[in-house]
């Protein structure tokens, strides 16, 4: 499989409701293979019709929800390795949707998956079975991903398929379906990662695969979840008081070696975790000394929050974090920085929670988003490592961007993240850490571009723009696009074109997430444009911009021509023709504009619509028509003015006309005289 | 300005009256022939009485009707003045020609009938340019109604009281309303004052 390129638009819709993926794979909607699922993603029979007969299988993503196209592409070039590759992906007619979807299509694994569910129980593994199938097979796997500084975030143990039926090897299952991390079960997750929502994991390092690697040994060995009669919360509190060795093996037993590599792979310290190069001196039989669990300074006294005495600022810090309206009360009075000053003995933290607490006091009465504000502030110097938090948002600072994607359409959420990007939390976080890496500071940049943003609210910028601008693969969010997945901008107009082909044009083709879409994919300057779309009020306006956006991402991205996206545009722009003075240049400009339309040039069309010459013509006509037309009544006034019919006039040209009648007459009759008289 | 363009015009469309020495030099100059002439003179002096009333009688500087009636009677008294040259120019022929009634009917004749043209004109000038100005109105109202259908009312705003309204809403009221366009009433606002062009 050489092709593995990213296919778009190339699924064709078979009248037997069988799917082609660039002609050459054969999707069966009606043999859905329920075992190869992945999380909220349904698996579907897969042949391939052109290449050597094998087993496929393709997964149908969901609506609204990217797929992690940014790695695809660099996933799709390993070889040999123990882990589903993509063979090829794109976007199909789904015909059980009634819409386009992105379907990633795979080779199907030999054997069956080793945990049917994360919830689910199996025979444990023997320590040497786990080393011998699942450590030792997986190594080249990681140690690929590590050299490219990928990261897989599935690992886990519901993700594993036994290579053939023997049952003596693994491979990983896919990993792009969904966004990072987002399908993994809590206890999966390092301290940060596991305190943040499942949407702002991100997508991490490869040490947090390593670290997902052992908690995999971990569930293989115990046969099941460890952690099991513990909530979310306590495993997370477990992770930070105790370490997330201790947390998660509590009592099971296991044998030094085991504990060596466990301890090394469920390190915290993501610096101090054990990578490839531990991992395969431990294979080798070199045992190093175990790593110890780094946990955070126990305060002397505790500090009792929600009725829970807590012992260490991390702990208390995910606690408040959980507790939003609690710990507001919280940050209000002494106690917390008294706490941390005495208890903890740390002067820079008890500092920079006093800075935060005492402005909290001040804030005036009621409850608004500066404290919030505050809180959050708190929350980050009680635990540097922790993720942002706010309200009920908490994220990894590489994950903010995704979870704010995911969770676009739940209306609260993306107030709150509204208030995050432009209250600049993300870049307060960044300046609290101790080392600002080249990850934070590109970070930084991003996060700096969306609050920019987000300070233009109209159309093209603000939340809309910003969803797009910090999610560089995710699909537009229109209602226009919701049976379609546009998620690069060369995709834009062929979709709106299928949308006008099916009629539905009762709508304008540009609204918000399009503009926003345009706006943050789109490289040129794209300002004239929005700028016109900035006056809704003004039909004549703001058409003129949607032809012109549109014209410029035909020019720019999507050379094919769209006849029917063009008329539809024509007919938008009946206001703009009406615009003209000229009722003889609006006739030919509507005859010119349906002719275009009908070649799907939205260029040429907007050169048509938009001459400067033929305004600057038809105004100047304009003008002499009115000086016509003034001249005409003037006249037409003269005339009912009595100016060729009063008295005086009639007289004196009555008494000229007599003059010149008498002397005609005279002079014919002294002619006959003369004549006379001469013969 | 208005007054002095007004003087202006009245002051080119009057004739210079001639002025008393011209008078006196075509006297002089006519004298000699008068005299020598004098049968001749004296009957173009009796049957050009007419022309001299037309003359006395008619007020404006461009005297008009001593010319109408002037060529009319000089055109009746010719035949008699080619009669006296005819029978020699002496007294006796121009005395019988002007005992003779048939000239002095001739001669006055003439001069009656520049009169009766003189006062007839008016009212065939009036009629006609009374037609020639409602042809020129509905030539005008169509060219305004061919206007707005090209440009819209809005080219009729700002042009002041359109005295062929009526003619345009009666064209209006016979055909279909222009696709696109606005009409523009014509407020009585706008009769007062009206607006300004562009």
């Amino acid at each position: 499989m050489s092709g593995q390129t990213e296919d778009k638009g190339q699924g064709a819709e078979n009248g037997g409701g069988i799917v082609m993926l660039a002609d050459r794979y054969r999707l069966r909607p009606e043999s859905a293979l329920t075992d190869l699922n992945s999380p909220g993603v349904q698996a579907f029979s897969a042949t391939d019709e052109k290449g050597t007969p094998r087993p496929l299988f393709a997964l149908v993503c969901r609506q609204g929800i990217a797929a992690r196209t940014d790695v695809l592409a660099q996933f799709s070039r390993f070889r040999r390795m123990p882990m589903m590759n993509p063979v090829r992906h794109g976007v199909v007619y789904w015909p059980p949707a009634r819409a386009r979807r992105f379907v990633i299509v795979f080779e199907q694994p030999s054997g069956e998956r080793v945990l049917a569910d994360s919830g689910a129980t199996i025979e444990p593994w023997r320590e040497d079975r786990v080393v011998r199938s699942v450590v030792q097979p997986l190594l080249p796997m990681f140690k690929e991903l590590g050299d490219r500084k990928l990261s897989h975030r599935s690992i886990r143990a519901d993700n594993l398929f036994f290579a053939d039926p023997s049952r003596e090897s693994v491979v990983v299952g896919e990993c792009f379906s969904g966004p990072p991390g987002l399908a993994q079960p809590h206890y999966y997750e390092p301290i940060d990662s596991a305190m943040a929502m499942p949407e702002g994991r991100g997508a991490g390092t490869p040490a947090d695969d390593f670290y997902a690697l052992g908690v995999m040994m971990l569930v293989l060995l115990c046969g099941g979840n460890p952690v099991a009669d513990l909530s979310e919360d306590q495993v997370v509190e477990n992770k930070i008081s105790k370490g997330s060795y201790a947390a998660l093996v509590r009592n099971t037993r296991l044998s030094l070696p085991m504990v060596e590599v466990l301890r090394g792979l469920l390190c915290d310290d993501p610096e101090q975790r054990w990578q490839y190069d531990d991992l395969n001196m431990w294979l080798n039989g070199r045992h190093l000394s175990p790593k110890q669990a780094l946990l955070p300074p126990k305060a002397a006294r505790v500090f009792e929050f929600d009725e829970v005495e807590y012992v260490n600022a991390p702990a208390l810090s995910h606690a408040l974090g959980s507790e939003w309206d609690k710990a507001l009360l919280v940050i209000k009075k002494k106690d917390l920085e008294s706490w941390v000053r005495r208890s903890l003995g740390d002067d820079l933290q008890a500092d920079a929670v006093r800075q935060s607490s005492q402005a909290a006091i001040g804030a005036a009465g009621g409850r608004g988003s500066g404290e919030d504000r505050l809180l959050s502030r708190v929350l980050m110097a009680l635990d540097q490592r922790a993720p942002l938090r706010y309200k009920t948002v908490s994220a990894r600072l590489d994950g903010l961007a995704q979870a704010f994607a995911v969770t676009y359409q739940d209306k609260d959420k993306r107030q709150m993240f509204s208030e995050i990007f432009t209250q600049r939390l993300p870049q307060l976080w960044i300046e609290n850490q101790p080392i600002l890496t080249p990850e934070l500071s590109i970070l930084r940049r991003l996060y700096d571009t969306v609050a920019l943003t987000l300070s233009k609210p109209r159309i093209g910028y603000g939340l809309e723009k910003a969803l797009y601008t910090s999610n560089h693969g995710w699909p537009c969010q229109s209602p226009l696009l919701q049976n379609d997945y546009v998620a690069e901008l060369e995709d834009l107009l062929p979709a709106l074109e299928r949308v006008a082909q099916q009629g539905k044009t009762e709508r304008c083709p540009v609204d918000k997430h399009i503009a926003g879409f345009i706006s943050a994919r789109m490289k040129g300057s794209i300002e004239q444009a929005l700028g016109e779309l900035g006056n809704p009020e003004k039909p004549s306006v703001f058409n003129l911009g949607v032809l012109r956006l549109l014209a410029e991402v035909q020019r720019a991205a999507s050379p094919t021509p769209t006849p029917y996206l063009a008329a539809w545009c024509v007919a938008l722009l009946k206001p703009v023709v009406e615009g003209f003075r000229n009722r003889t240049r609006r006739e030919q400009m509507a005859d010119m504009a349906m002719r275009l339309a009908g070649q799907g040039n939205l260029t040429t069309l907007l050169a048509l619509i938009d001459d400067p010459n033929r305004k600057a013509a038809d105004e100047q006509g304009f003008r002499n028509a009115k000086r016509d037309f003034a001249a005409l009544v003037e006249q037409a006034n003269w005339l009912r003015g009595g100016g060729m019919t009063s008295p005086a006039i009639v007289k004196r040209h009555a008494r000229e006309a007599s003059s010149i009648v008498s002397s005609v007459v005279a002079g014919v009759a002294v002619l006959g005289i003369a004549l006379a008289a001469v013969i | 300005m208005a007054k002095a363009a007004k003087s202006n015009k009245v002051a080119k469309g009057r004739r210079p009256a001639m002025k008393p020495w011209a008078k006196i030099l075509i006297f002089i100059v006519l004298f000699p022939f008068a005299a020598l002439l004098l049968p001749t003179t004296l009957v173009f002096a009796t049957m050009m009485a007419p022309t001299w009333v037309a003359y006395i009688t008619d007020r404006s500087s461009e005297k008009h009707l001593a010319i109408t009636v002037g060529l009319l009677n000089f055109s009746g008294t010719l035949p008699a003045i080619i009669e006296l040259w005819s029978r020699g120019q002496s007294h006796n022929a121009a005395m019988m020609l002007i005992s003779d009634v048939f000239v002095w009917a001739i001669a006055y004749g003439a001069a009656m009938a520049g009169w009766v043209l003189f006062g007839f004109m008016p009212s065939l000038i009036g009629s006609y340019f009374k037609m020639t100005t409602e042809s020129r109105i509905r030539n005008l109202a169509q060219h305004q109604k061919n206007l707005i259908d090209e440009w819209g009312h809005a080219v009729a705003e700002g042009a002041g009281l359109n005295p062929l309204r009526d003619e345009l809403d009666a064209d209006e009221d016979a055909g279909p309303e222009p696709e696109g366009d606005d009409p523009v009433e014509v407020s009585e606002a706008q009769v007062v004052q009206p607006a300004e062009a562009g």
